[in-house]
């Protein structure tokens, strides 16, 4: 291939390109939600103190079989986790002093402090909560 | 800390670096700004790497850290007054550079520009992997009294605590110069990290083969839609995509210079060092350069120069990795007999080669760059090329990630989707710089 045409080649695949991105970044992204997790969970970090370890359950299974991911209960993990650092959540412990309750739906609360025998201690938020071991 | 002393770390380290591998100065513009990129790049490295280094040794302290930046100022002030009597480089061949070429270019860097701080305000903390595992470890080594919280096994194995911080550790030290402030410094570097691929890729091929193919480099990579996506991510990728380019351009460098510079080799293996640094996948590219340098070249000096170079990351990762790590998942999770299931799985074969022809016409993220270098491939095979080390490495790299992924314990559908692309946004660069190097002629430099 000559050198002249691999110059109109790159042109061409460089327009389509920066068609596609600019199609995507402003046409199509602009109309999806903006997500800020810090103002999402602010409410959480001053019901924990500033360091140390603090329990994590949410009401979605949490346990998997080797060879599989359960993305559900581990991103609300994640999520809660960025927002507390440095303090360390344990990811399914219900035995620490303090215990994050992540819920997708917050009427199951009862349910989940009745299974993991915790005891409520103030929500942090729509969808998450502060409870502690009977 | 001090911004000052911060700054002539950064400059003064990365200018000792570039005056310890490059035998003569730069004697054009392009040569000089290819410099400056390699200055600014190697100088935050080694800056992020000697906070890594420091911290370890003798904990995260504010006296450490500000002596740690004096060592790396006066020590690279050094290199500069020891390689004070270089000559200067001089490149004949000048070359037209067609007008609309350089228009395309600045929009495509406008357009990039753009679209990433389109990105970066819808999406404040990052990519996924970003606010999961680079910012959230930058939090970590910021807030916490005890730098090993972030290294904890408590924490979920989703953090990989394992993985090395050079991306952190520049996040975190900026966030010290802003009094503890975290906001907009991982957007800062992020971008920044961006701006210096397309810098040496665009100018080391500029060096290499004129300013023409210069552009056409640059172009494809600010044009490939997910680039500016992956700068916006704020994940290690694109810093990871910095060091494997400007590893590749030096050995390219290196190897089309006939008088072959050892320091040259020796800066590849520091930015091979860098990469490592960087993330897990840098360590695999390191060995993938020495493999190709070693059985491509076969020049045993050239070999023992690169792995010099990268010998003092590799000591500050090996370190970190036996001291401070827990275990990496894909180590933690895999048996012998797992492994060997999923060897012999043909299904899994089968499903990956599915997935990987999919990627390749995957049109939002790659729009045709993928189907064009692999035409350009055939292109090269057909005129039978022999790739020369840097096109080797590239291909054992890519090659590499077969039996990566057919053997690693997680769901390959999974994995492969949430991780594939980020793979080929680090090897890309350097990609462009080989194939363009092999596809268009050398130029003649002259030495004074």
């Amino acid at each position: 291939m000559t050198r002249q045409r691999i110059v109109v080649v790159i042109a061409v695949l460089s327009v389509v390109g920066m068609v596609r991105a600019s199609f995507f970044h402003f046409v199509m992204e602009p109309t999806h939600p903006v997500r800020h997790l810090d103002a999402e969970y602010r409410e959480l970090p001053p019901l924990l103190p500033r360091e140390g370890e603090v329990g994590f359950v949410t009401d979605l299974p949490m346990d998997e079989a080797p060879g599989e991911v359960n993305e559900g209960p581990k991103a609300a993990y994640l999520e809660a986790q960025y927002v507390v650092a440095p303090v360390i959540l344990r990811y399914g412990d219900a035995t620490l002093p303090l215990v994050v309750v992540s819920l997708r739906d917050p009427d199951r609360l009862d349910d989940v402090l009745r299974d993991r025998r915790l005891q409520f201690v103030s929500w942090a938020g729509p969808r998450v909560a502060v409870a502690r071991p009977r | 800390m001090s911004a000052l002393l911060a700054i002539a770390a950064i400059g003064l380290g990365g200018a000792g670096l570039v005056a310890l591998g490059f035998p003569e100065r730069a004697g054009t513009r392009a040569g000089r700004a290819l410099h400056g990129s390699l200055i600014l790049i190697f100088g935050l490295g080694a800056w992020s790497a000697g906070y890594a280094a420091a911290v370890l040794v003798f904990g995260n302290r504010t006296s450490v850290l500000t002596a740690k930046d004096a060592v790396l100022a006066a020590g690279g002030g050094s290199l500069l007054w020891l390689r004070r009597r270089r000559g200067i480089e001089t490149v004949t061949e000048e070359e037209r550079v067609p007008r609309w070429l350089i228009a395309m270019f600045a929009a495509a860097a406008a357009l990039c520009t753009g679209a990433m701080i389109e990105h970066t305000l819808h999406w404040p903390d990052g990519g996924y992997d970003a606010w999961m595992i680079w910012n959230m470890r930058a939090r970590f080594l910021l807030r916490a009294a005890d730098f090993r919280a972030a290294f904890s096994p408590h924490l979920l194995y989703w953090l990989h605590q394992d993985y090395p911080w050079l991306l952190p550790g520049v996040v975190v030290q900026g966030a010290a110069l802003r009094h503890g402030e975290l906001a907009l410094v991982a957007e800062v570097a992020s971008y920044l990290f961006g701006v210096l691929a397309v810098a040496v890729l665009s100018l080391s091929l500029a060096r290499l083969r004129g300013p023409c193919c210069a552009l056409l480099g640059g172009l494809t990579l600010l044009s490939t839609p997910c680039f500016s996506v992956f700068v916006a991510n704020q994940q290690s990728d694109v810093p990871l995509a910095g060091y494997t380019v400007a590893a590749a351009a030096l050995l390219a460098l290196a190897l089309e210079d006939r008088r072959r510079p050892p320091t040259l080799f020796a800066l590849a293996g520091f930015a091979a060092g860098l990469g490592a640094w960087t993330k897990n996948e840098g360590l695999l590219y390191a060995a993938c350069w020495t493999a190709a340098l070693l059985f491509g070249l076969r020049d045993l000096k050239a070999v023992l120069w690169f792995v010099a170079g990268f010998l003092p990351l590799g000591a500050l990762l090996a370190g970190f990795k036996l001291g401070f790590a827990p275990p990496n998942d894909l180590v933690a999770f895999s048996t012998a007999g797992g492994l060997l299931r999923r060897a012999l799985d043909v299904h899994r074969l089968g499903e990956f080669l599915v997935l990987s022809l999919r990627r390749v016409v995957f049109f939002q993220n790659f729009a045709l760059w993928i189907l064009a270098e692999l035409f350009a491939l055939w292109l090269l095979l057909r005129a039978r090329h022999r790739p020369g080390p840097v096109g080797l490495a590239l291909l054992l790299a890519f090659a590499a990630y077969v039996p990566i992924y057919l053997l690693q314990p997680h769901p390959l559908g999974w994995i492969f989707r949430t991780s594939v692309d980020r793979i080929f946004i680090q090897l890309w660069p350097a990609s462009i710089l080989a194939t363009l190097s092999a596809l268009l002629p050398a130029r003649t430099t002259a030495h004074t």
